[in-house]
């Protein structure tokens, strides 16, 4: 296999009882790249994530990471993947500090070059006054900002993010972004899953946008502008054309428009 | 109450229930999902679970904290009622009665609700209710009537039963009124004093600015003393009551000087309410300046009442107020930024880092953190009542450290349930984390048992250091030390269950609980096993103690425990391999068939076992039934004997342990062993004959020359109980147990076994010594050392012949015949009376064995022709 392909997707299928959460979805993430899953909520791309990460046995399909199979070999996948949740279900009676150094035990990483490491992340985030209170008392924001920099304490090769931005400050977003950049300068890939397609615009190389467990749409902006037969529009209209809400949306803002004039 | 506060009232409902719900969702772990979708489908559930709480606790509190106070009142009524008794003398021991009765309630109030409503401490319940348009008081009233709402049944028992009781009793209203007006008081001052501990614990488990290890210890060290003193109040409390009762008796002649009473009817909470209640009772009888001390004492607890309840308002006020909370947040925030945080990570070992985790996490959240006290504290509970127990139960055994044992084993199985239970659902929280971290689930599995294995063996030793002093200790040390192995398998065997039923077991945190399906079915069955492991080990000590004293019986709990320890160990080295994703494949079916000798004396270890378990099975049957006529007993035990027998050989060793030949149905298995009858049946059955005619006849002319024989038909034909020999013709129908099953056992499952790997002569030779030594077992029943150890000898010797049988037969039918003859007919030719040993011993090895063995041996060769292999 290529060396460059860090995620290798194929005829990927997963279902709970009679829902189709993944219905037979194929893509590669390659190295250097941002990939972004887009789509409405409940398309699939958090079991997707799971499933990439063995903490799902798909149905169907095969699953490649790094060249490594996520049922078989999860702790060495583990060990250069960073995670990061769309939840942020971290540890509420640790503080940032017991995490970190729990982290670092369990990934056996050198203690001076990580101390380094979140000491710089927990300035540039403005976290570093949490550093020592309990996860429970941070607001959603902050435990966010904990989390993501857990995932990328050890340098990993590949970054797995489910909704990485909700509820950061606009400062933070920056910050994450910038982080995300270096990443891919150093010749890392990131998988990266949003609904919010201003994010996935700005932030994605290639996207691919999920509909009820199937990838309706593959590729750069340009591929995906094409794709909507509307050149020129922006991600928005494209994002609601693939996936055939526009006629209900558009109905649903007429709605409530009608029902506050009715009021005032 | 006015309109206001019954608004609250019915608000109070919807905290109180959101917190029944919290603690439920909370000790749910990753189950969360699971018990969000039963509360969809039944709505009335949170309402259900919420209302049994509130019954229990009012049945405890009921029984604990009012019932006894009821046995004093007749006992005072007695009293009373007997005029050569002052009716002042009774006043101080009553009083002293009541006050402790009074302190008793307010430990188990304290006790019951702190389980209760440590979930609402965290205040998180409040949150909401404050964007509302409530004023600060009113919601201080709300958290103070949603404790009491989470505890109103209870509370209103308590209240209520003691003046119901009263007056049902003694249709006394007065008495009534004043009883009630004691219950009302006593109860919202302890009810008072609850909100007020569970504040002080709730901000000692949130307000914690810094997970350093002295901020963990100070934790640790303010909730062990909280529940110490609790527990340990509440058991001096038991004693003074008991106590007490013997002091009526002393005091009741005494003329108390009335200053004394007055002043201590004076004395409010403790001793005025119990004054009050005793005069009451005989009004006339006592003094009006007493009645005037008694009710101003009272009035002096409705004022000490009154202030508790505003300061437990005011405690309210933390809780329900979300400014107070982020107001000491800051504030510890600005302690620490004073200095400048420097971040130093110091990666430890990820056993280590697990434990740590799990140890942080544990102190911090009171649920967990119970599962650390209770074992720490049970050992106390159960000791200190039966040491400091008045009536000195401890005085009537000689042997106090087997008590103490026996109590101290007794609820090892319940810590172990309790440990496992707390700490395998400690990781809902931190779930994303942890599964994308590289996790070696043996590391983790590691980390968990290390540090359940530390609470439990604490927990364990820990009683000893109450007999330090006793000079006895040695003996209190080795007996706990025997039983350490026993405890430890609890635990393994426990963590193992646990995680073999709900774990998820391929990849990630192996002790999530992953497949709850079927809960209570798992549970059942993993409790019942637990106990079973627990009772076999005791039985087993009980047994031993009993017929050869403390030694033996701690030799055997040690060993025992080693060895289920090491089968315990391998099983969970195949549970958490490690390398992971390569699981270990060897399975101890395929050890046992590859090395026969290793599974042989498994084989054997488990027929001993088995032998044993009749008359576990009958025991309570037989002290139940003990009239029955002889002849029923030995049926039962036949049919009982026959049927274990069966169970082991035709179900156990085929299924579980794939002997001899791996896993195959009844009728291979049946072929396997030889049991089924082939086309040389008629060869077979002449051949099991003949040799019991060689046997009886060697054995009647040796009888004959070495002793005097004795020819008696009543040794096989008598009854039951009235022949000579114990058995008379049932003999005929016992004998089938060992023809049939020794057969099975040494024939045809252990020589077959022993064939895959060894020749037939090394096969014959060995398993034939084998059989022989197996009579040693018989000692254990208590057979004679010298007696066995001949038996031993000739049954080696027999036991040449009958391999020899199954082996050129390849059927158990010849030998089975012989081994039966020999048990039941051949009875009829061993009534012989030797002049000495000698003679006994020459005749048995002699006559009953080498005789019989030689001529079988050369009449089977002459026979069977040897089939071209």
């Amino acid at each position: 296999m290529n060396d460059n392909v860090m995620i290798s997707v194929s005829e990927l299928k997963k279902f709970f009882g009679d829902v189709k959460a993944v219905n037979g979805i194929s893509f590669d993430v390659k190295k250097g790249e941002v990939f972004g899953l887009l789509g409405p909520n409940g398309a699939g791309k958090t079991t997707t994530i799971k499933l990439l990460l063995g903490l799902l046995e798909p149905n169907e399909g095969t699953i490649k990471i790094m060249d490594l199979n996520p049922e078989i070999d999860e702790v060495q996948i583990k060990s250069r993947v960073g995670y990061v949740s769309e939840e942020p279900l971290i540890f509420k009676s640790l503080t940032p500090k017991d995490l970190f150094n729990f982290i670092a035990s369990i990934r056996k990483l050198n203690p001076e070059e990580t101390s380094e490491r979140a000491q710089e992340y927990l300035e540039s985030l403005g976290a570093l006054e949490y550093y020592e209170q309990l996860v429970a008392t941070l607001s959603h924001g902050n435990k966010q900002k904990i989390q993501i920099i857990s995932a990328i304490l050890h340098d990993p090769d590949l970054l797995i993010l489910d909704e990485p931005l909700s509820g950061l400050d606009a400062k933070s977003v920056k910050v994450v972004k910038e982080i995300l950049d270096i990443h891919i300068e150093n010749g890392g890939a990131v998988l990266f899953s949003t609904h919010i397609m201003e994010i996935a615009e700005d932030l994605c190389d290639r996207i691919a946008i999920m509909n009820q467990g199937r990838i309706v749409g593959i590729g750069s902006m340009d591929d995906l502008r094409q794709q909507a037969d509307q050149l020129g529009a922006n991600l928005e209209d494209v994002f609601l054309r693939l996936t055939e809400q526009d006629v209900s949306v558009n109905e649903i803002v007429k709605k409530l428009r009608k029902s506050f004039s009715d009021r005032n | 109450m006015t309109e206001k506060e019954m608004g609250l009232y019915k608000l109070a409902k919807y905290t109180n229930l959101e917190i029944v719900m919290e603690a439920q969702v909370q000790s749910s772990g990753s189950n969360q999902a699971r018990i969000l979708e039963k509360y969809k489908k039944n709505k009335g559930s949170i309402k259900q679970q919420a209302f049994a709480m509130k019954i229990i606790y009012a049945a405890i509190l009921l029984f604990m904290g009012v019932l006894p106070t009821i046995s004093t009142y007749f006992q005072l009524e007695f009293k009373l009622s007997n005029p050569l008794v002052i009716p002042d003398s009774l006043l101080i021991p009553g009083g002293i009665l009541f006050g402790s009765f009074n302190i008793m309630q307010l430990l188990y109030l304290t006790m019951l609700g702190m389980f209760a409503i440590g979930a609402m401490m965290s205040g998180d319940t409040f949150r909401w209710y404050e964007t509302l348009p409530l004023s600060k008081e009113r919601l201080r009233k709300l958290g103070f009537m949603t404790v009491f709402r989470n505890l109103d049944v209870g509370l209103i028992t308590m209240i209520l039963a003691f003046p119901i009781i009263i007056f049902v009793i003694s249709l006394n209203i007065l008495l009534a009124l004043v009883a009630l007006m004691i219950s009302v008081i006593n109860v919202m001052f302890s009810f008072s004093i609850l909100v007020l501990i569970a504040g002080k614990i709730s901000s000692i488990l949130k307000i914690s600015e810094a997970g350093s290890r002295k901020a963990t210890l100070i934790r640790i060290f303010t909730m062990l003393s909280y529940m110490v003193v609790i527990f340990s109040a509440s058991f001096f409390m038991q004693w003074v009551i008991t106590a007490a009762n013997d002091f009526f008796d002393v005091m009741e002649a005494l003329d108390i000087p009335l200053i004394i009473n007055i002043i201590m009817s004076l004395i409010p909470y403790l001793f005025s309410s119990g004054y009050l209640f005793i005069m009451s009772m005989e009004p006339s009888s006592f003094t009006p300046i007493l009645w005037i001390s008694a009710l101003s004492g009272v009035g002096l607890s409705i004022l000490i009442t009154f202030f508790t309840y505003r300061r437990a308002l005011r405690a309210m006020r933390m809780v329900t107020s979300s400014a107070s909370l982020e107001a000491k947040q800051s504030s510890s925030s600005k302690k620490i930024s004073e200095k400048p945080i420097e971040v130093l990570i110091e990666p430890r070992t990820p056993i280590k880092a697990y434990i740590r985790k799990d140890l942080s996490t544990s102190t911090r959240d009171i649920q967990t953190f119970m599962f650390i006290i209770m074992p720490l504290i049970l050992p106390f509970m159960v000791l200190i009542p039966i040491l400091i127990s008045p009536t000195g139960l401890m005085d009537s055994f000689s042997d106090d450290y087997i008590i103490v044992w026996a109590l101290v084993t007794m609820y090892q199985p319940m810590i172990s349930i309790m440990l496992t239970t707390g700490f395998l659902n400690m990781e809902d929280t931190g779930a994303s984390i942890l599964s994308s971290l590289p996790i070696r689930t043996r590391d983790q599995a590691k980390a968990k048992l290390l540090l359940l294995g530390s609470i439990q063996t604490i927990s364990y030793f820990l009683p000893l250091i109450v007999f330090i002093p006793n000079p006895d200790f040695l003996s209190y040390l080795f007996s706990f030390f025997s039983y350490y192995p026993v405890v430890l398998t609890l635990l393994l065997s426990m963590f193992q269950m646990k995680i073999r039923f709900f774990g998820r077991m391929k990849y990630k945190f192996v002790v999530e609980e992953f497949t709850p399906e079927k809960k209570v079915t798992k549970w059942f069955i993993i409790i019942v096993v637990e106990l079973l492991i627990f009772v076999a080990f005791n039985f087993m000590g009980g047994i031993l103690l009993l017929f050869f004293g403390p030694s033996m019986m701690f030799l055997a709990t040690f060993f025992g425990g080693i060895l289920a320890l090491g089968v315990l160990l391998l099983s969970f080295n195949i549970m958490f391999p490690k390398v992971p994703g390569k699981r270990l494949t060897i399975s101890i079916r395929e050890i046992f068939r590859k090395h026969p000798l290793f599974g042989t004396v498994n084989l054997l270890v488990l027929y001993a076992g088995f032998l044993f378990l009749p008359g576990l099975i009958e025991l309570p049957f037989f002290l139940i039934f003990e009239n029955l006529p002889l002849i029923v007993l030995l049926f039962i035990d036949f049919f009982v004997t026959f049927g274990v027998m069966a169970l082991l050989w035709l179900l156990i060793v085929r299924r579980s342990l794939g002997l001899p030949n791996g896993k195959e149905s009844l009728k291979e298995y049946v072929k396997t062993i030889g049991l089924k009858p082939d086309r040389k049946i008629g060869r077979n059955i002449f051949l099991g004959i003949s040799c019991s005619i060689i046997y009886f006849i060697s054995i009647y002319i040796t009888g004959n020359i070495f002793g005097i024989y004795i020819f008696d038909l009543d040794v096989i034909f008598g009854n039951p109980g009235t022949s000579i020999s114990i058995y008379g013709w049932f003999i005929f129908i016992l004998a089938l147990i060992p023809g049939i099953w020794e057969e099975v056992a040494f024939r045809g499952v252990i020589s077959t076994l022993n064939l895959r790997k060894y020749s037939r002569t090394t096969v014959l030779i060995v398993v034939s010594i084998i059989f022989g030594l197996f009579h040693f077992i018989n000692l254990l029943v208590g057979n004679h050392l010298v007696l066995t150890g001949i038996q031993v000898i000739y049954a080696s010797l027999l036991g040449f012949l009958l391999g020899y049988l199954f082996i050129k037969t390849k059927s158990l039918i010849p030998s089975i015949i012989l081994h039966y003859l020999i048990d039941s007919l051949g009875q009829l030719f061993t009534y012989v009376i030797f002049d000495s040993i000698v003679d006994l011993v020459l005749f048995a090895i002699i006559g009953v064995g080498i005789i019989p063995s030689v001529l079988g041996v050369i009449l089977v060769k002459l026979v069977v022709k040897e089939e071209p292999r």
